[in-house]
């Protein structure tokens, strides 16, 4: 019980990481974006080159691939959502044509990673060796992936929480008339929050590097049907949701494994048909 | 568009499709028979998702469902003489009708909310249905494939064109029925259905059931084209992405747009994709967004405006003169 109660919240709080990006821009824009897993892949694969190539820690690139991805992410924003924004009739069309250029997106990114680094899976192996926590082995790179996360979602929390910006940024995610209306720039805040959200998409890809060596172009869908999950059970827009999603997701998925890892995913599924019949507005989401 | 003008069109088609079989060599007509099947696929799709707006993503949980239960039956029939052997299109019409419960089960649940969480559920069906498969055969058979007979390649492309070309019917019997009719008013404004009258919930959970049945019978077909198959094959999230990016390239527009879209692309994807894959891919991914940016109504709508802006402009010369 003990020890997956342990294996659980160390794949939860990966999970966590993972779902945080997503549920931030979600949250605030409102845009579903499909490709993020394809954005967290690219994270992967800066850390995958660096570590290849020229043999530099993969803890070091957490940097490098954060800022590019943010970057990247400033600009798919820019050129194809902040469009859509401003030429959508209403958010139902908004909806629809902004997962239609996250189509084209997943087709163009995929693709791209296919033609540079080819389709064998890659792993970038570091901190392979165990360590033992109340008696029970784990791998040390998912102890730092934990780790990372709490460090992520504490600077996250307080970002929102403490600074001027992130009440900016909460303003927009409930109230986005009220928010223009009282003089906050609400496109410059989509586009920070998108930025935001494919930096943390990276560094969860760089972990994700790290720990499962069967990382291809094509599992990116994997990740994010994960964090959309997460983002129903914990409640759209909420940060602290996505945390407990994540460990409740990360829980279940581990105990799951444990017995009979191939009914994980259809036990995932039950779980979110019951949060979508009993909450559809998820464990800690508002109405 | 009357019914007189488009029929010359509809005989030459329905000829060629026919026809095929004698005068196409193995590789072109393996390409006009996946062209049939994504064609059947993006029309079932557009059947509920393009009328209604509410975007299933789920297309790969319905085909992979319809062509994996085929396979099993069929394995377990004449290979292991477990179940009784029964005539393909007999089984394959379990196969849309298990499709069919299963969507009705899910829209029930999901249809009820309004926006994503319709997406998101049916996204994830098509995992849950690729696990659920994927146990059937890893624990309880104790293998990694399923076999299936082999079938020649004239009986697998009539199988499917036949498949197709009844799909394509009841589609568009239904779009023209008072169902297809509450779906768009839907589609269109809810609220607004609804104070006329629309049972909107029932409405959309029947839809959507249809267009899931349609699906699961295609994929029912398909099974015939393989003689091993695997649940990571027959749940292949292209099955869920193609259709809705074939439909939004013709254009939601009318019934026809998205299978002039499923057409132009698998055709291209067949021809092109073959010899230069990812480049291919990445040109397409790349035209998607600027059809999502540029031209919200596809292919279709944006050749149609050009008419119509032409023919506008001839009239007003002809007026002047």
């Amino acid at each position: 019980m003990l020890d997956i109660a342990i294996g659980g919240v160390l794949f939860g709080a990966l999970y966590a990481l993972i779902a945080v990006g997503l549920n931030l821009q979600y949250g605030v824009t409102r845009i579903l974006n499909l490709a993020y897993g394809e954005i967290l892949l690219i994270g992967s694969y800066i850390t995958y080159i660096f570590f290849k190539d020229f043999r530099i820690n993969p803890l070091l690139t957490l940097i490098f691939s954060g800022l590019v991805t943010s970057v990247l992410g400033i600009l798919i924003h820019v050129i194809t959502f902040r469009r859509l924004v401003l030429s959508a009739a209403s958010a139902e069309e908004l909806e629809f044509r902004s997962l239609f250029v996250c189509f084209g997106l997943i087709l163009l990114i995929q693709n791209l990673l296919a033609h540079i680094f080819g389709v064998t899976p890659i792993g970038t192996p570091y901190l392979m060796e165990g360590v033992e926590i109340f008696g029970e082995r784990f791998k040390m790179n998912t102890v730092v992936a934990a780790i990372l996360s709490a460090v992520v979602n504490a600077i996250m929390y307080t970002l929102l929480r403490f600074t001027k910006f992130g009440l900016a940024m909460r303003a927009t995610a409930e109230e986005p008339v009220g928010a223009q209306i009282i003089g906050i720039n609400i496109l410059k805040i989509h586009i920070a929050s998108f930025s935001v959200g494919c930096l943390t998409a990276a560094l969860a890809g760089s972990m994700i590097s790290m720990i499962y060596s069967n990382v291809t172009p094509y599992t990116g869908t994997i990740y994010t049907v994960i964090a959309l999950i997460i983002l129903v059970l914990g409640g759209r827009g909420s940060f602290i949701g996505s945390i407990v999603g994540g460990l409740i997701i990360g829980c279940a998925y581990y105990a799951m494994i444990r017995v009979r890892a191939s009914l994980a995913d259809p036990v995932i599924y039950i779980l979110l048909i019951i949060m979508l019949l009993v909450r559809p507005r998820g464990l800690f989401g508002r109405q | 568009m009357r019914m007189m003008n488009i029929l010359p069109i509809l005989v030459i088609v329905l000829a060629f499709i026919f026809l095929a079989p004698f005068f196409l060599d193995v590789y072109n007509l393996g390409v006009l028979r996946e062209t049939l099947m994504w064609a059947a696929l993006t029309a079932s799709w557009f059947f509920f998702s393009g009328l209604t707006k509410y975007i299933s993503l789920g297309s790969a949980a319905f085909f992979g469902t319809g062509l994996y239960f085929t396979a099993l039956y069929l394995e377990q029939s004449i290979f292991l003489k477990n179940l009784p052997a029964l005539p393909l299109p007999i089984i394959v019409v379990m196969a849309g009708l298990l499709n069919f419960a299963i969507a009705l089960a899910i829209g029930l649940i999901s249809l009820r909310l309004k926006g994503i969480y319709f997406a998101i559920a049916t996204l994830a069906l098509g995992i849950a249905c690729q696990g659920v498969f994927n146990y059937i055969v890893s624990d309880i058979m104790k293998t990694y494939y399923t076999h299936i007979p082999p079938f020649d390649l004239q009986t697998t492309y009539y199988t499917i064109a036949i498949a197709a070309l009844v799909i394509f019917i009841i589609i568009y019997t239904l779009y023209r029925s008072n169902l297809g009719f509450a779906l768009r008013m839907i589609g269109e404004n809810e609220d607004a259905a609804i104070h006329f009258g629309v049972n909107a919930s029932l409405t959309k959970t029947i839809g959507f059931a249809l267009s899931a049945m349609c699906i699961g019978l295609m994929g029912g077909c398909y099974t015939t084209i393989f003689t091993v198959t695997a649940p990571t094959i027959a749940f292949n999230l292209q099955f869920s992405f193609m259709p809705p990016m074939m439909a939004m390239f013709g254009g939601l527009v009318t019934f026809y747009s998205p299978i002039i879209g499923a057409v132009i692309l698998s055709v291209l994807r067949n021809y092109l994709g073959i010899t230069f894959v990812h480049h291919f891919l990445i040109v397409l991914g790349i035209i998607i967004v600027i059809i999502a940016e540029f031209m919200p109504e596809g292919i279709v709508g944006f050749v149609r405006k050009i008419v119509r802006k032409l023919t506008m402009r001839s009239l007003k010369e002809s007026e002047k003169r």
